[in-house]
């Protein structure tokens, strides 16, 4: 297709006799949000892994932008646009959340005042201008994830891969979050795609979803159309007699 | 480009100052300034390793090793060659860091960090220093004397130590200069990312393993350029240059100073370098061994009450001296 900015073919991920990823194709298409749903252990987090050059696939390709990514590492990833968060929160303890969000900025900018403008605009954009030059250590869940999406986000990326970013928020929380990651998407034309356990959330933020379940694609399509599909419900709930 | 603030070329103007002023403070006793050198010597192998132990995370044990590849270079060149050992100096560095380089390229390549880092910098003392003890053309296992000058600044030799004091002070606080730049620049933030969360870092766009290098080259350098001077000042080479105590003794004033901080290391060098000799002049003549159980239980005290290093304290100092004066 013409929009695609990532193509996934035929996956497949074995650790040992374990397959993680079996035969993962899909596309995410410029400008979209597409959430990725599936049962604990689906192989949701080995996709990313796969993804940004955490692991190397077994088999099959990954194209982003035309350039072929396959198994190659993640600072060469990020370089040609990839940015994402991690599901257990891998934060910089030792820098301020200033330093932190700088770190990803200086990939996008080698003058220091573009850095500081980069940074001054994350800060504000993700809402954390107010504890600028706290430490990473002491910043709570929320913050801490928020500080992870920001040192994304600063990198200027195209595409952005956000691991359960919801995990753990309160209601009013994810609320905010949504209307954060539309503001993203809509006015940084920043493609995202997300993994999340959290149904409120994903059925609201995303325009697309893919299904995955013991490492197989079961099910893609609108939030609606997923939702009802008898093998999404199979996977999740166990057969129906 | 990064540059200094206000605060920072204050503190490295009054560094200055003191480092000039010592030997009048010491009196011109040459023993004094020998002390006082061996300790200014310590301290820029100390605020380099923060580089690589502080800064980019990795518990570098083979401060000894490169010391001694230094020594071994200059005074070698000076021996056969009359090389100057200014030139010397250099050549040592860069040997120190091109045998760093070829040991830390495979290291990280294959991830190899945190103890397992530690274990494989450490073997590089002992391998280097039975290599120069059976390599009878450079080394052997009989000291190779320098030839002696009273006073000649061609062969860097001098029968007081105070030009080596000063020499080794100048050196001191370009370390020290390169250390805050750096801090203060990508590279330094890099660094930190990389200790805190390689993978993390890795994600923003860092290559970990390129920006370690940077950090192990840079390091090694430094420490071999001071071991052609330390060559100079003992005045031969041997086997016993490469010292694993020494590469101990960084790593310990490193981490009690602080990690990734400056001020931090140098001034636990000083005060500590200070006090072990002068616990070993005073105790260790009564039994020996004394100062130095002294010495342990010093640290002990500093890691049980600061884990995180004096240069919380001096940064705690710092804030109620600002707010006395304000």
């Amino acid at each position: 297709m013409e929009n695609t900015i990532l193509s996934v073919r035929n996956i497949v991920k074995r650790f040992g006799g374990l397959i993680a990823l079996n035969n993962v194709s899909f596309d995410a298409e410029e400008g979209e949000i597409l959430g990725i749903i599936g049962p604990n252990g689906a192989g949701k987090t080995t996709l990313f892994n796969v993804i940004t050059g955490f692991y190397k696939p077994d088999n099959g390709k990954i194209v982003f932008r035309d350039n072929d990514i396959t198994g190659l590492p993640p600072h060469k990833v990020s370089h040609l646009g990839i940015a994402r968060t991690f599901q257990v929160s891998k934060p910089f303890p030792s820098l301020t959340v200033e330093e932190a969000i700088k770190v990803g900025a200086f990939k996008s900018a080698n003058q220091e005042r573009l850095v500081r403008e980069i940074v001054d605009e994350t800060l504000s954009l993700i809402g954390l201008n107010y504890i600028r030059s706290r430490h990473c250590s002491e910043c709570n869940l929320v913050q801490t994830k928020l500080i992870e999406l920001g040192r994304a986000l600063a990198t200027r990326p195209s595409l952005l891969l956000l691991d359960e970013i919801a995990a753990g928020l309160n209601p009013f929380e994810i609320n905010e979050l949504i209307e954060l990651l539309r503001k993203i998407n809509k006015e940084k034309k920043i493609t995202i795609c997300v993994i999340e356990h959290v149904m409120k959330f994903i059925m609201n933020v995303s325009d697309r979803i893919i299904v995955l379940h013991h490492g197989e694609k079961i099910s893609e399509g609108r939030p609606t159309e997923v939702s009802k599909d008898p093998r999404v419900v199979q996977a999740y709930l166990g057969v129906v007699r | 480009m990064v540059s200094l603030e206000r605060r920072e070329i204050i503190s490295m103007l009054a560094l200055s100052i003191t480092f000039a002023a010592i030997p009048f403070l010491l009196n011109f006793n040459n023993y004094y300034i020998f002390i006082a050198t061996t300790i200014t010597l310590l301290a820029i192998i100390v605020v380099a390793w923060n580089l690589i132990g502080g800064l980019a995370g990795q518990l570098d044990l083979a401060a000894g090793a490169y010391l001694g590849l230094g020594a071994y270079v200059a005074g070698t060149l000076l021996i056969r060659f009359e090389l100057t050992p200014w030139l010397g100096m250099i050549l040592g560095g860069l040997t120190a860091s091109s045998i760093a380089l070829l040991i830390g390229y495979p290291t990280f390549r294959f991830g190899i960090r945190e103890v397992w880092y530690a274990l494989s910098s450490a073997a590089l003392v002992p391998i280097l220093k039975t290599l120069f003890l059976l390599w009878e053309d450079v080394g052997g296992p009989a000291e190779r004397y320098l030839p002696y000058y009273s006073w000649s600044f061609y062969h860097l030799r001098f029968s007081t130590y105070i030009v080596y004091f000063y020499i080794l002070g100048a050196l001191l606080i370009t370390t020290v200069l390169i250390n805050v730049l750096i801090k203060k620049a990508k590279l330094g933030y890099y660094l930190i990312a990389i200790r805190d969360n390689e993978e993390a870092a890795e994600m923003l766009g860092i290559n970990a393993r390129k920006y370690k290098l940077y950090a192990l080259t840079l390091y090694s350098f430094m420490v071999g350029t001071v071991g052609g001077l330390y060559a100079c000042i003992t005045g031969y080479i041997h086997p016993s240059h490469f010292d694993f105590w020494l590469s101990i003794q960084v790593a310990v004033l490193g981490i009690v100073g602080g990690l990734g901080s400056v001020a931090g290391p140098l001034i636990i060098t000083f005060i500590l370098g200070g006090l072990a000799e002068y616990l070993r002049t005073t105790l260790g003549s009564y039994v020996e061994g004394l100062h130095l159980i002294f010495y342990g239980a010093i640290l002990m005290l500093i890691i049980l009450y600061k884990p995180e290093g004096v240069s919380s304290w001096i940064k705690t100092i710092f804030q109620k001296l600002k707010t006395a004066i304000s």
